[in-house]
């Protein structure tokens, strides 16, 4: 043999398979020449490698799994801090649930999509860490801290979302239903709901934002000092805004579109904070769904007259059926409950 | 790449995860998460768990961030800890005085033995280069060869399987190692 060897004897000799005369002749090849020892025992090499068959590798699903297993860390670590947000809930009248979910599947959900190609892709899943969630269910209201001071007073059936990212440079928020804010203002990191069809930013604030699913605009009334307020889909410049001062109330249609109310009494407006229901010449359609977050009822209204009738009342610490038996008697109607579900009818001669 | 140019990139790294970015761990995770894992895989051949092992120390990474030096090598203080985590893991289901010897190793700890992790990585490297090449092959040499020394078949049996002559096989197993042998030139 000579330089190059007989590569099918060298198999069968790594395997052990040489005949006796085969044998004899491989050995004597290895001592003609220190480097074909040399070939012979880094071949051996490959040949115990490759017995051993590399690991399968899922890299995306062992990226994600890393990604929850950070989210979840993160979140024990947040609620053993001593500026942990905290948590109060109203006495509910029905159904105690409240969650500040840790919705670590959302992680999955949010990082799934086409990730691994971009680093945008990962900054997103970054982002898209599990937000904090603080639901009421109806029935229920809700008072919260979160970690910067600012308080939230949450009405009923209503979802307040806060990022991971809240407060490292920017504090934004979003809302489904109505809230209260009295917000610890800070120039450098603005304060901002989202709800609906609009955003809210913080100057300097206390503020009611307003946007149920379902409602037709957002509705922004200001207790004290001014919010700008623009459409979520406007630039986020000073000039899209429409600045609310004190005793007003901004009402953002989906076209974007904002009227500005002034003199509102606002007392009357938040009354719901502190567990008064008021109304103001509202609709009894209007009415009736207040009341169905309020009291977790559901109010149906056949007749389309007695649905826009209006109605002014103001309840504080009613029972539903008191609730319902006040307005049955300002709108001339009868009311008929069973167990959840009301009916109101026209009262017929 | 020149290893001065790579040590500068790691220092980067290093400093970008120190402060809890993000894209830099992320970017750490795509460069060494399957190359770890064949690292794993070959300290605890029969484990079978290599990437909870891998995921495991890039999860201790992160929560120590700050515990990362920025003069130290980064490819073998990563080493270093999937060899501790292996072989804490090793120690928890295995019984030899060797192993507990070396389970009381704090998983974060730099390595003991200097130049150790230099050898496991080029070992790492090598399985690596050793699996490229061998996809490399022409389908039916690879699968000759595959079969040979995975599956530790005959020339009469391979040639069955392949639906093929016996010499045939023989030939494709001899080009499979002059193949082989070529494209590891580097490294043998």
């Amino acid at each position: 043999m000579s330089a190059e060897p007989d590569w099918s004897l060298v198999d069968r000799y790594l395997s052990g398979e040489c005949t006796p005369s085969e044998a004899k002749a491989i050995d004597e090849w290895i001592a003609a020449d220190s480097s074909h020892a040399q070939l012979i025992a880094s071949m051996r090499l490959v040949w115990t490698e490759v017995a051993t068959p590399l690991p399968q590798v899922d890299e995306k699903a062992a990226w994600l799994a890393l990604q929850t297993r950070r989210a979840e860390a993160r979140q024990q670590s947040r609620s053993t801090l001593a500026t942990a947000p905290s948590f109060r809930m109203s006495e509910p009248r029905r159904a105690p649930w409240l969650w500040p979910a840790l919705a670590a599947g959302l992680v999955l959900a949010a990082g799934a999509a086409g990730w691994w190609k971009h680093t945008e892709d990962l900054r997103l899943a970054a982002e898209a860490a599990p937000p904090r969630e603080y639901i009421t269910a109806r029935g229920q209201r809700a008072e919260v801290t979160l970690i910067d001071g600012t308080r939230v007073w949450l009405s009923t059936d209503s979802r307040l979302q806060v990022p991971q990212s809240y407060g490292a440079t920017t504090r934004d928020v979003t809302l489904n239903g109505e809230g209260y804010f009295v917000v610890q203002h800070d120039d450098d990191r603005p304060f901002r709901v989202h709800a609906g069809a609009s955003v809210s930013e913080d100057l300097g604030t206390e503020f009611d934002v307003r946007a149920y699913p379902g409602d037709s605009e957002a509705v922004v009334i200001v207790a004290s000092g001014r919010v700008a307020l623009r459409a979520a889909a406007a630039p986020n410049v000073r000039s899209t805004a429409t600045e609310l001062g004190r005793g007003q109330m901004g009402r953002l249609a989906q076209s974007g579109d904002v009227r500005v109310v002034d003199g509102v009494d606002f007392a009357d407006a938040l009354a719901w904070r502190s567990g008064h229901l008021s109304f103001d010449e509202r609709p009894l359609r209007d009415v009736a769904r207040e009341l169905e977050r309020w009291y977790d009822i559901d109010i149906a209204l056949d007749d389309s007259a007695l649905a826009s009738a209006p109605l002014t009342a103001s309840f504080t610490n009613q029972s539903a059926d008191q609730a319902l038996a006040i307005i049955a008697g300002a709108l001339g109607t009868h009311y008929s409950r069973d167990g959840r579900t009301v009916h109101f009818t026209m009262t017929h001669p | 790449m020149t290893l001065a140019y790579v040590a500068e990139l790691d220092s980067g790294l290093v400093a970008r995860i120190r402060a809890g970015e993000e894209e830099a761990y992320a970017q750490l995770f795509r460069r060494y998460y399957r190359e770890l894992c064949v690292y794993a895989s070959r300290i605890d051949r029969a484990g079978g768990s290599a990437e909870e092992i891998v995921q495991e120390v890039f999860f201790r990474i992160w929560m120590h961030r700050e515990r990362l030096l920025l003069t130290e090598s980064l490819t073998g203080y990563l080493y270093a800890v999937t060899r501790n985590v292996s072989l804490n893991r090793l120690a928890r289901s295995q019984t030899e005085d060797r192993w507990r010897a070396e389970a009381q190793v704090e998983a974060l700890e730099p390595p003991g033995e200097a130049g150790s992790a230099d050898v496991a990585v080029r070992e790492t490297e090598m399985a690596i280069a050793i699996d490229r090449a061998i996809a490399k092959l022409p389908p039916r040499c690879r699968e000759a060869f595959l079969l040979r020394r995975q599956r530790h078949m005959s020339y009469l049996e391979i040639a069955q399987a392949m639906q093929t002559s016996p010499k045939t096989v023989e030939i494709q197993i001899g080009k499979a190692l002059r193949l082989l042998r070529a494209s590891l030139a580097e490294w043998l």
